[in-house]
């Protein structure tokens, strides 16, 4: 650097944390190019948040997957610290389970965050699915859950339907400020690029009633 | 002839693009304003735009222009810059109080006449009234302030204030001022300690000069000691009055600061949020 110029060092501050979680329909319905499709699109986010200094600094993502049962694949983590899973398809549609399984998470990771000190950034929850949920699912009760805690800003909510996705249930289930959105043939790449670039948005941007996300123009549109 | 008014600050700010607002095509929605009165008296003002407003970048401005005004005002019907000793706690902070609320008022009435919504020019305010004698300080949101004695010793002016997501804050145009707690949402200080140099700035680079994540070995646990980092700061100050004594000009000075805000280092370059700071060191034989 010129003389004359401004120098300094910085001090080392622990970066402040965002949960992302994926519940991520994996019934059989997925069997084939969705499965195949989502498989590569969560690697190509990983590659994205990898190549973005902050955001794989501060971005958590804990993936859940369901079919006719529900599992945590991967607990919250930093994308470094772990590798993308391969998902595989079969089975039924027990999404509301996956939704409840997701809530849970928030909470208890923000318990976490909490008792540890930690500053964090409003959680992401997106469900991505295919299908028609189990007939045993209680799609009701978890979206009336849904409603309130999105109301009290526990967390933000992504319904997105592709292919064959009942949208009338993931309009029933999103709230109102995010309604839902149909993936556009199987733009899985897009979509992550955009949960990057919208991860990117939250992670620096002031919180207010009004959540500024990218376009999404390049893979999906509106379900009307 | 009149006699030129003599400087005792050299006072150096600006506010530029974080990388975030660069990508995504979005305005610089710091503002930031200084200015040096008389007898070693001024005012620093930086206001930072709600991210989640479209027109947080007009707010800004308009909050630091007007701002300056009614505080210019304050110290000049006071005679603050004749007096002995600054005003008590208490009076400072009616006076602030009012102040921003007249402030927010009058942003009202400009977002009425420009057919907006309050919220859209959403911004926060900082302000630093800066004398020989000390400093009076007062803010709404978030953003840091601090100041160095004559020991070289960093201080903060105030606290930011967080809601309970890191990004999350309150504005000038929130909901406050009715609140019978308003008091919790506007700090006011009177720092009677006489200061050798002082800072303002938007949060965007509080990660990269204080200290505000650390951990805590007997409590186990991160916390906010809101501490101004003594290595970033000295070797700052130490540049501007160096460059000052080198007899470069303002502008000169300011292209420099502008070069540091945008590439300083590493981390300062990436930061994705506008950055904003002012940094003021004091002269006590004059700046010429």
């Amino acid at each position: 650097m010129a003389a004359n110029d401004f120098l300094a060092e910085t001090p080392e501050n622990f970066e402040q944390k965002c949960l992302c979680i994926l519940v991520l329909d994996v019934s059989g319905s997925m069997i084939g190019n969705p499965i195949q499709q989502l498989n590569e699109g969560l690697q190509r986010f990983k590659q994205q948040v990898m190549n973005d200094e902050i955001a794989s600094q501060r971005l958590e993502i804990c993936i859940i997957t369901f079919s006719g049962r529900v599992a945590c694949i991967q607990e919250p983590s930093l994308i470094h610290n772990f590798e993308m899973p391969t998902l595989k398809a079969g089975g039924s549609t027990a999404l509301v389970d996956g939704l409840r399984r997701a809530i849970l998470k928030v909470t208890t990771r923000k318990n976490w965050y909490k008792q540890t000190g930690q500053p964090y950034y409003r959680p992401f929850v997106i469900m991505i699915t295919d299908g028609e949920p189990d007939a045993d699912q209680d799609v009701k009760g978890v979206s009336q859950d849904i409603d309130i805690r999105v109301d009290n800003k526990e967390f933000l909510f992504f319904p997105i339907g592709v292919q064959d996705a009942n949208m009338d249930v993931l309009r029933q289930l999103s709230h109102r400020s995010t309604p839902p959105m149909m993936l556009r043939g199987l733009n899985f790449n897009e979509f992550f690029q955009w949960l990057s670039n919208s991860v990117s948005v939250i992670t620096k941007s002031k919180e207010g009633d009004k959540v500024n996300l990218p376009d999404t123009s390049g893979w999906g549109q509106i379900a009307i | 002839m009149a006699k030129k008014k003599q400087k005792l600050w050299v006072v150096v700010g600006d506010s530029v693009m974080g990388l975030n607002h660069v990508k995504n095509n979005i305005p610089c929605q710091d503002s930031h304003l200084y200015e040096e009165m008389e007898n070693g008296w001024g005012i620093a003002i930086v206001a930072d735009g709600a991210g989640s407003a479209d027109y947080s970048h007009q707010g800004s401005q308009f909050v630091v222009k007007e701002g300056m005004s009614l505080f210019k005002k304050i110290v000049t019907e006071n005679k603050w810059t004749t007096s002995k000793k600054l005003p008590e706690q208490d009076k400072w902070h009616k006076l602030a109080k009012t102040s921003l609320k007249q402030l927010r008022n009058m942003l009202a009435k400009e977002a009425k006449q420009t057919n907006k919504e309050l919220g859209q020019l959403a911004s926060t305010i900082m302000v630093a009234i800066f004398s020989p004698l000390g400093i009076l300080c007062t803010h709404i949101g978030d953003g840091r302030g601090g100041y160095s004695n004559s020991k070289g010793e960093w201080k903060p002016l105030f606290t930011p204030w967080k809601g309970e997501y890191a990004n999350e804050t309150i504005f000038l145009t929130s909901d406050i001022w009715a609140d019978k707690e308003v008091n919790k949402f506007v700090e006011s200080k009177v720092i009677n300690e006489k200061p050798f140099a002082f800072t303002l700035m938007s949060d965007g680079l509080e990660m990269h000069s204080f200290e505000c994540s650390v951990w805590d070995e007997k409590e186990e646990k991160y916390y906010d000691p809101n501490r101004p980092y003594q290595k970033f700061f000295n070797p700052v100050v130490n540049g501007l009055v160096q460059m000052k004594q080198n007899r470069m000009t303002d502008d000169e000075i300011k292209g420099k600061w502008n070069k540091f805000l945008r590439e300083g280092n590493e981390k300062i370059k990436n930061e994705p949020d506008d950055k904003t700071m002012i940094i003021g060191a004091y002269f006590p034989n004059g700046t010429s």
